[in-house]
C-alpha cells in the first residue's frame, strides 16, 4: 500500500517528476551555534572582481533548500541558475521557484554519524597565497623567475661574479648563499647595497641575509622569493585535506503538460545539485502511483542562515 | 535528429582497495564488521557510501570517487599543473586551449583582479560504487623504519605497525553524463560570472584551439541561450559540430582506458555503455534501451550525431545596446561599493586618532 501523506486526493491525478540525486557533496562547517569555523578558503566574484573569505559568507544551516532546488529546476528546464549569497543581474523565474516550493525531498543518505550525515575527507589543492612550503628549491632557475627581468638578472650575477671573485653561474645558488655568508661585513653590505639599485628585489637580500646593524647579519630566509605573494615564482601549491558530506536521494516535483513539453523540447535531461551532485530523471508519474512516505516538502524546509565570522 | 547529451554507464573491476578516506571513519566502521581497526589509530579505510538496512543495521558499499576517476582519466595530459602558469600567458592559454580543459573545466584564482579565471566541466560523474558481493576486511601491516637508538643497553628502532581495509576481486558502476551544452560554448563574459578566458588574448587561444581542435574556425561574439527568458545574450566562442564530436570521442577514449592504479590493487574499466538522448522524458538512466556499447577505438570512431544548438549568435550592435542598461549599473554599484569602503576605512582612522 503506498502512503501519500502530503499529496492530496485532488492532486493524484496530477503529473510528477520524479528526479535522482548522487554525490551531492556539501562543504560547509559551523559550530552548534551555528556560526561559521574559520576558512582559509576565498569566494571569488568575477562580476564585481572581487573576493573575500568564505567564512564571511553565511551558509544554509539545512544541506538542501528551496533555493538549491529552485536553481536544479532552473538548470534542468534550461535556465540560468540564480545565486542564492551573491548578487545578480538577472531575476529567478518565479514559476521554478513555486514549483521548487511546493516538491517533495528525501535524503537516502543516513544520518549515523553522531547524527549527521558521514563526513568524507578528499584531497585539495591550496591556492597559492594560501599555500606555505618551507622546503624551498633553491636553484639559478627560482632566482630567475623572482626577478623577471633578463636584464635585472645579468647584472644581479654580475654583482655577484665581482663581490665574490668568481663565475657564480658555475656553481649552484645554495654554494653561493654559503660563500657570502663568510665573506667581510663590507663585501656583503656592498653586495646589499648593488641589490637596492636593481629596485622590487628585497627577497634576494632575504636570501643572502639581511643586515641587522652592529655589523650583524640576520640569517639567511629564502621564503621570500617565493610562494607568500603571488608573483612568478610561486610554487606548486601544497595539498591539503577537506571534509565533506555526500548526500543522495531523491525529489518528487510537481509538472503540468507545458512544463513536461517544456522538458521534452529544451531540457538536456540531467542538472546538478550542490557541489557535482548528479541529478537526473527517473520517470514521470500521476500522484496516485507514487508514495510519498519520507519525504519533506521543500517550502517547510527552513532557510535559516549560519553567522558569518567577520574579519577584523 | 539533434542530442541534447550523452549519458554513459561504466562498469570497473579490479582487486583490491584504490580510494582510501581518513581515519575519521573509525567511528562508522566500529558498527559493522569492521571492528578490529577500530580500537586502533593507525588505520586506512576505503572510501564507502553507508546504508541502514530495515533493521537498522549498518551496511556498506566500497566506492571509488568521482575526483579519483577523473584525475585517473587525465592523469598523463596534467602531469604537472601549477597557477605559475597564470604569469605566462602561452602557457595558460595552451592549457586552457586543450581539450582536456574544455572537456575537464579549470579554476585559476588570483588575488589580482580581473585575473582569475574558471570553467565548469562539461562531464559529470556519480562515484563508482561496488555490486558485488565482496567484503572487505582489516589487515595488520608492518614498515620498517630508522634505527633511532643504539648505545649498547637499549636498542630502539622506529618500525610501525598499521592498519589497511583490504578486499580481494570486486567490481563497480557508475553512471554520468556529457553535457553538450556546455561543451558547445566556451564563454568569457564576467557579466554571467563565468569568466572563462580573457577576451583581449582570442587572437593566441584561437591559436592553441586551432591546434588542438579539427578545423577550428568560431569566431569570439554575443550568443543568446536559446529558448531562455533571460534576454541577454553573453560573450563567447561557440564551437562546432565537428569540433563537440570531437571532444565527445576524446573523452570516450579516456573514459574507456580508465585504469585506477594504486600499490597492490587495480581498477578498469570493463565496459562502457553510451546513450544519446535526443528526448530526456524517453532517453532516461534507468531504462535499458537504446544503449551503445563501446568496445574498443572503432566503435568510437563510427559514432556520428548532430549536436542540438543551444545558442544562437546576436548581432554585434543588438548586443551592446542589450547590455548598456547592465554596464551602468555595475559603474554605480563599484561606486557604491567604493564610496562604502572610503566611509569604513575613514570611521576606522578617526576611531584610532581618538
Amino acid at each position: 500500500m503506498k502512503k501519500n501523506l502530503q499529496i492530496k486526493k485532488q492532486e493524484k491525478m496530477n503529473k510528477y517528476l520524479l528526479l535522482n540525486f548522487r554525490n551531492a557533496k556539501l562543504f560547509r562547517r559551523f559550530n552548534k551555534n551555528n556560526e561559521n569555523f574559520r576558512t582559509k578558503d576565498y569566494s571569488i566574484n568575477q562580476y564585481y572582481d572581487t573576493y573575500c573569505k568564505r567564512h564571511e559568507l553565511p551558509s544554509f544551516i539545512e544541506p538542501i533548500t528551496v533555493y538549491q532546488i529552485s536553481n536544479m529546476l532552473h538548470v534542468l528546464f534550461n535556465e540560468r541558475p540564480i545565486p542564492s549569497l551573491r548578487e545578480s543581474f538577472y531575476k529567478r523565474v518565479d514559476h521554478y521557484f513555486e514549483m521548487a516550493e511546493k516538491s517533495l525531498l528525501k535524503i537516502n543518505t543516513p544520518k549515523i554519524n553522531f547524527g549527521q550525515f558521514p563526513l568524507e575527507t578528499m584531497h585539495m589543492k591550496k591556492s597559492v597565497w594560501n599555500s606555505w612550503n618551507p622546503n624551498i628549491p633553491l636553484n639559478w632557475e627560482l632566482v630567475r623567475r623572482y626577478v623577471d627581468d633578463e636584464e635585472k638578472y645579468l647584472k644581479f650575477i654580475s654583482i655577484l661574479d665581482l663581490n665574490v671573485g668568481i663565475n657564480s653561474k658555475k656553481i649552484p645558488f645554495y654554494r653561493i648563499k654559503e660563500i657570502i655568508a663568510t665573506l667581510d661585513t663590507e663585501t656583503r653590505l656592498k653586495i646589499n647595497d648593488s641589490i637596492v639599485e636593481l629596485k622590487k628585489c628585497s627577497g634576494l637580500i632575504y636570501a643572502l641575509g639581511r643586515y641587522s646593524g652592529n655589523g650583524k647579519f640576520s640569517a639567511q630566509d629564502d621564503s621570500k622569493l617565493v610562494a607568500k605573494y603571488v608573483n612568478c615564482s610561486a610554487k606548486t601549491v601544497n595539498i591539503w585535506v577537506e571534509k565533506n558530506y555526500n548526500l543522495s536521494g531523491e525529489i518528487i516535483v510537481p509538472v503540468s503538460d507545458d512544463d513536461i513539453h517544456r522538458l521534452e523540447v529544451t531540457s538536456k535531461g540531467f542538472a546538478n545539485l550542490l557541489d557535482g551532485g548528479f541529478v537526473w530523471i527517473d520517470s514521470v508519474k500521476s500522484g496516485s502511483e507514487i508514495s510519498d512516505e519520507g519525504f519533506t516538502i521543500v517550502g517547510s524546509i527552513s532557510t535559516k542562515m549560519t553567522t558569518p565570522v567577520i574579519s577584523t | 535528429m539533434m542530442k541534447k547529451t550523452i549519458l554513459f554507464k561504466l562498469e570497473l573491476e579490479g582487486r583490491g582497495i584504490v580510494n582510501m578516506d581518513s581515519n575519521d571513519q573509525k567511528y562508522l566502521a566500529s558498527k559493522t564488521h569492521l571492528k578490529s581497526g577500530s580500537g586502533h589509530n593507525n588505520v586506512s579505510y576505503a572510501k564507502k557510501d553507508f546504508y541502514e538496512d530495515e533493521d537498522g543495521k549498518l551496511k556498506y558499499r566500497i566506492k571509488i570517487s568521482r575526483d579519483t576517476l577523473m584525475h585517473d582519466m587525465y592523469k598523463n595530459e596534467i602531469i604537472s599543473q601549477n597557477p605559475s602558469i597564470l604569469h605566462h600567458d602561452a602557457l595558460l592559454y595552451s592549457y586552457i586551449g586543450s581539450p582536456v580543459s574544455i572537456v575537464r573545466g579549470y579554476m585559476f584564482a588570483n588575488s589580482n583582479k580581473n585575473k582569475s579565471i574558471k570553467r565548469k566541466g562539461a562531464i559529470t560523474f556519480c562515484d563508482a560504487e561496488q555490486t558485488c558481493n565482496a567484503v572487505s576486511n582489516i589487515e595488520t601491516f608492518s614498515r620498517s623504519g630508522d634505527k633511532v637508538e643504539n648505545d649498547g643497553t637499549t636498542d630502539k628502532k622506529d618500525n610501525t605497525f598499521y592498519h589497511k581495509e583490504t578486499v580481494g576481486n570486486i567490481k563497480y558502476d557508475a553512471i554520468g553524463s556529457i553535457d553538450l551544452m556546455a561543451l558547445q560554448f566556451l564563454t568569457c563574459d564576467h557579466v554571467f560570472d563565468r569568466y572563462s578566458f580573457n577576451p583581449d588574448h582570442f587572437d593566441l587561444y584561437k591559436e592553441f584551439l586551432s591546434k588542438k581542435l579539427p578545423n577550428f574556425n568560431s569566431k569570439l561574439g554575443y550568443y543568446q541561450l536559446n529558448d531562455s527568458s533571460i534576454d541577454m545574450p553573453e560573450y563567447g566562442v561557440l564551437l562546432s559540430n565537428e569540433n563537440i564530436l570531437f571532444l565527445v570521442k576524446e573523452t570516450l577514449k579516456k573514459l574507456i582506458e580508465l585504469n585506477v592504479r594504486r600499490k597492490g590493487a587495480f581498477a578498469k574499466t570493463a565496459s562502457l555503455k553510451i546513450k544519446l538522448v535526443e528526448n530526456p522524458i524517453e532517453d532516461k538512466v534507468g531504462d535499458e534501451n537504446g544503449w551503445i556499447t563501446i568496445s574498443d577505438y572503432s566503435d568510437i570512431e563510427s559514432l556520428d550525431f548532430e549536436s542540438t544548438i543551444f545558442y544562437s549568435e546576436v548581432d554585434l550592435e543588438v548586443a551592446k545596446k542589450q547590455r548598456e542598461v547592465i554596464e551602468e549599473n555595475k559603474k554605480k554599484a563599484l561606486a557604491f561599493e567604493k564610496e562604502k569602503n572610503e566611509k569604513k576605512s575613514s570611521n576606522k582612522k578617526a576611531r584610532e586618532n581618538e
